[in-house]
């Protein structure tokens, strides 16, 4: 009877191994070299929640893809949608929307440096220089203010307006121009804010249409904010998007180009390298000259069913990339044109290509 | 916890020393009762859950006995979180639960939350595969769950409290009262149960790796059930039963996530009652009337503490009525008719009052289901079960849902059978898939399923150990399956899209008897499901034919149960196959794989009588090996755990 009873024990405290590998295996492993050439990353979102966001690398010069080199290189997911990232100095910095942090890397080996965390839904990082950056959100109503060196939150800029119904003002991109930095406030807004970077408080802001979501400045030092307009049932509008010129000194709209539907969706308003044409996605690609005095009706790269997501111009050669998010569950393909519009070369990459950065 | 683990085995051994002296219980051996096989369920697809394997789970919830002891896949997004079924490769809304005769899967969402049905409250739990879900309601792709209470007319008087101490500071109470005589009898059950469900896991996915403990993932429970049986005279028979549960919980983030502190919670609260009349007319003919009413409600809050912002305050309440009229007309020995009609009406609604979204719908639906199951014996070997249903939901025809299986005994005396079922069945949309704000569907076409199964159901005796084998193979197509995509519109909508074909096989073994002085039982459940979705969206793949994501190609378990005198230990091994976490193709390059796992838990009990009264001390060890795994991706589940239970029964 008492065997039993210190057999009951032996077998209690007998198994105690842990397994302390992960549980998932991710991808096919590439080998991954040092890689100090030209290259595009794509960051690709992955789904809401599902914590499947990845990045991916393109060598210009050998013309190859390689996939997930985030877990590769450091053994761990990227997190829950990525939403952007910038290449400043040695390191590129991520921000990770719904995992709350940006993780810096290197941009040459893609080895983890650090991780700023504790934000509540980061979108966009923008770099002063080697002391100062800054970190949008969508939810708080604060700009986060952190040093690219030593990876620390430094401080916080208010951008809070209580009035509002709507969770104001949130921020989205944020351009530096001189000592001011616009930001616009995308989510159920309508404003560009201006911030003064040397004393980080607002001097200004800018009544524009409903939801700016892409900012740009063009060679003749004007700033463009492509709207998106709102959406059926918006609480706070709908209308038709546009694309607004302002100009940077006196904050003064010059020119507003108005979509002709409400159910347009232009997005990823970018330049090409000599900021004399812009681009932007309307279900087709388009161009337009920046003293253009109207919408361009034909489109530049036609999608013929693709789901055009996201894109960007190679400054050195004006090489066009954009993303198809085929049907936003399957892995995405970048197609790469020329600035003909040939299309020179397509590959794979991961779900939801999002965003565009070169290095 | 190892000083307090320390403190109950002690306790545990010197309670088994002492008791050495006392009267010790009669230990019998289980009786098998072969009944002539009875016409009403012949043909059919079904697995009963041995009933010790319900008193095994009878403090956890209906997930965990599922996961661990049936062939069907539970997807669960952690402990005390969501779970739901996924059957043969079909999706949650495919599967039905039935409790008492009445359908509790939202009218809303489609799915049952399997994580908050207490087992304790159960008295009988079948699984009906495939198209033999038909006999009881339409739209059950995958298969229903049937959940089912009973009197125990032999029971004057019986009460049971049950204490429950667990790791991650859970605490379980269950006490129930039965009473009554040959003409009535009343059942009482109430739980409540509550967790912190703070555990301690890897976290592989941050860097560095570390120790996590799990947080925001509390809960708990309050649920109640009272039963009342009347047996008017022989021939009548009222049945009342009431259930009524409410469960809180937080819902925790995935293991990536380092930002600042969101809360996320939900509250469920659920009635359900129903009344049914049971006549038997005369030799020949019974009569089963019920009526039922459920609501639900549940509320999901999702908020920003830093910043007083609320993003999600979705409350959505439903009432549902369910009407039913059964008549069963035994023609002759070999022949038995059952026309009956189901009249269900829902209403529900649903509102978010979060700042920017202010938005839902109120909405009704009527349901009218006319059926007629024909059963006839041709000779002694073959029997036909023929059933056809017509639904017309809110004045739409629905097409014919017809079922036909055929049952063939191989050998006179032998409980062996060979069985066939085909079936074609609909699935109606949910009223989410209908009318949700943004991106419902009011165009939206019912789900078609086909389904074959064939198989064999054999009973028969190894030496002098009883054994039960059933093997079956099936298939099954299911066209114009609703999925929710992201639009270019910038919301998701609800559309027929996917053609997903699954096949499989699933085997159920039991063996169990006696040796030398042990009683053991040993159950084994294996299923092999391949699915593979052909639809015609457009694909960046040319692989399509890929298995989808969460279904496992193999899982199995393995239940043994060994009784020695006033001893009991049980031993459940579970395998888990790996499964694919996003519709992407096997060569895809970021395809992200969970692996597969085992588990292992052990149970080792105690009985002891002291005249009347009974005392059952229970030691149970859950995942044993301390795996690292998960059932959804990045969502953490916990290592070893332990639970400490003491029942009095009298």
């Amino acid at each position: 009877m008492k065997e039993i009873h210190l057999c009951i024990l032996f077998i209690l405290f007998f198994f105690s191994c842990k397994k302390e590998e992960p549980f998932y295996t991710i991808g096919k492993l590439d080998s991954i070299q040092s890689e100090k050439s030209r290259g595009l990353f794509v960051l690709n979102e992955g789904n809401f929640m599902f914590g499947n966001s990845s990045l991916s690398y393109y060598s210009i010069n050998n013309k190859e893809i390689i996939n997930d080199i985030f877990f590769n290189v450091n053994k761990s997911p990227l997190g829950d949608v990525a939403q952007s990232m910038i290449v400043y100095g040695d390191y590129a910095y991520i921000a990770i929307n719904n995992s709350g942090k940006v993780y810096v890397i290197n941009k040459d080996n893609f080895t983890y440096i650090a991780k700023i965390t504790g934000l509540t839904s980061p979108r966009y990082v923008s770099i002063l220089n080697e002391k100062k950056g800054y970190i949008s959100d969508l939810y708080s109503n604060e700009i986060s203010i952190f040093n690219p060196s030593t990876f620390e939150i430094t401080g916080k800029i208010d951008i809070g307006n209580k009035n509002s119904q709507f969770n104001q003002h949130t921020s989205e991109q944020m351009l530096f121009y001189g000592n001011k930095l616009f930001v616009n406030c995308w989510s159920f807004d309508n404003k560009i804010l201006v911030i003064d970077t040397q004393q980080d408080k607002i001097v200004d802001s800018i009544d524009v249409r409903i939801q700016p979501q892409n900012m740009v400045i063009d060679m003749n030092n004007k700033l463009w904010v492509l709207t998106d307009g709102g959406y059926q049932g918006n609480l706070f509008g709908y209308e038709e998007p546009a694309l607004i010129k302002i100009n940077t000194t006196t904050h003064q709209i010059e020119k507003t180009f108005v979509f002709n539907n409400k159910e347009d969706s232009p997005g990823d308003l970018c330049l090409n390298g000599s900021g004399d044409t812009l681009f932007f996605i309307n279900s087709n690609v388009y161009q337009m000259a920046v003293n253009s005095t109207q919408l361009p009706t034909n489109f530049f790269i036609p999608s013929l069913g693709k789901l055009f997501y996201a894109m960007i111009i190679d400054p050195v050669n004006s090489d066009l990339y954009v993303s198809d998010a085929v049907d936003y569950q399957k892995s995405g393909i970048i197609y790469r044109y020329n600035y003909k519009a040939e299309l020179l070369d397509s590959f794979q990459v991961g779900i939801n290509p999002g965003f565009f950065c070169f290095k | 916890m190892i000083k307090n683990l320390l403190i109950i085995v002690i306790l545990f051994i010197c309670i088994n020393i002492f008791s050495s002296d006392i009267t010790d219980s009669l230990q019998l051996n289980e009786v098998v009762i072969t009944a002539s096989r009875s016409l009403q369920n012949s043909a059919l697809f079904k697995v009963t859950i041995d009933s010790f394997v319900i008193k095994q789970n009878k403090e956890n919830s209906l997930s965990d006995l599922l996961t661990n002891n049936s062939s069907v896949f539970i997807k669960s997004y952690g402990r005390g979180s969501l779970s739901t079924a996924s059957f043969r490769g079909t999706s949650a809304s495919h599967t039905q639960v039935l409790w008492n005769g009445i359908k509790i899967n939202s009218p809303m969402i489609g799915q049952t939350d399997f994580s908050i049905i207490p087992v304790f409250f159960i008295d009988q739990l079948q699984i009906l595969q495939g198209g033999s879900s038909i006999i009881e309601s339409s739209g059950a792709l995958g298969g229903t769950i049937v959940l089912e209470n009973q009197p125990e007319w032999n029971k004057k008087f019986e009460m049971t409290i049950n204490q429950e101490i667990a790791s991650f500071h859970t605490y379980g109470t269950f006490a129930g009262i039965t009473l009554g005589n040959e003409k009535w009898q009343t059942k009482t059950r109430c739980i409540y149960r509550s967790s912190l469900n703070d555990f301690k896991y890897y976290n592989t996915t941050v860097i560095p790796y570390r120790y996590d403990i799990q947080k925001d993932a509390d809960y708990y429970q309050y649920a109640l059930q009272q039963e009342l049986y009347r047996k008017i005279d022989t021939k009548n028979t009222i049945s009342f039963v009431l259930f009524g549960q409410y469960n809180d919980r937080n819902l925790p983030k995935i293991m990536s996530y380092e930002g600042g502190k969101i809360d996320e919670s939900q509250q469920d609260k659920n009635i359900r009652s129903t009344l049914t009349w049971n006549s038997f007319i005369n030799q020949k003919i019974n009569v089963q009337v019920q009526t039922a009413y459920a609501y639900d409600n549940l509320q999901y809050y999702r908020y920003f503490n830093q910043f007083n912002y609320i993003n999600n305050d979705s409350r959505s309440f439903s009432n549902s009525f369910f009407n039913n009229l059964e008549i069963n007309y035994s023609i002759s020995k070999n022949t038995i008719i059952k026309p009956g009609v189901d009249y269900n009406y829902y209403k529900a609604s649903i509102f978010d009052y979060a700042p920017v979204i202010q938005s839902g719908y109120n909405k009704e639906r009527n349901e009218i289901s006319f059926y007629t199951a024909l059963i006839h014996r041709f000779n002694s070997k073959i029997v036909a079960n023929v059933l056809v249903r017509q639904e017309i939901v809110d004045t739409k025809d629905i097409p014919i849902i017809p079922m036909l299986g055929i049952e063939y005994k191989f050998i006179q005396d032998k409980d062996f059978f060979l069985k066939i079922n085909v079936a074609r069945n609909y699935h109606y949309p949910t009223l989410n898939d209908l009318y949700w704000i943004p991106g419902g569907n009011p165009n939206l076409k019912p789900e078609k399923g086909y389904t074959a199964d064939i198989g064999i159901d054999f009973k028969y005796k190894v030496i002098t150990q009883n054994a039960v084998t059933k093997l079956s193979s099936f298939v099954s197509q299911i066209d114009d399956w609703i999925s929710w995509m992201p639009t270019e519109a910038r919301y998701w909508q609800a559309m027929n899209l996917k053609e997903v074909f699954s096949r499989g096989v699933e085997w159920y073994q039991k063996i169990d008897g006696k040796l030398l002085k042990l009683n053991y039982t040993v159950i084994f459940n294996y299923a092999f499901t391949l699915t593979s979705d052909n639809y015609s969206l457009k694909s960046a793949d040319e692989n399509r034919n890929h298995q989808l994501p969460y279904i496992p190609k193999n899982k199995y378990n393995l239940f043994t149960k060994l009784e020695w005198k006033h001893f009991y230990f049980s031993y459940n091994h579970i395998f888990v196959d790996k499964r694919y976490t996003s519709p992407t193709s096997e060569n895809n390059p970021v395809e992200i794989i969970l692996n597969h796992h085992y588990l292992n838990n052990i149970s080792i009990g105690r009985k002891i009588k002291v005249k009347k009264n009974e005392f059952d001390l229970q030691i149970k060890i859950d995942n044993l090996l301390n795996t690292d795994y998960q059932a959804i991706l990045f969502r953490a589940m916990p290592g070893r755990y332990y639970t400490f239970t003491l029942q009095y029964k009298i």
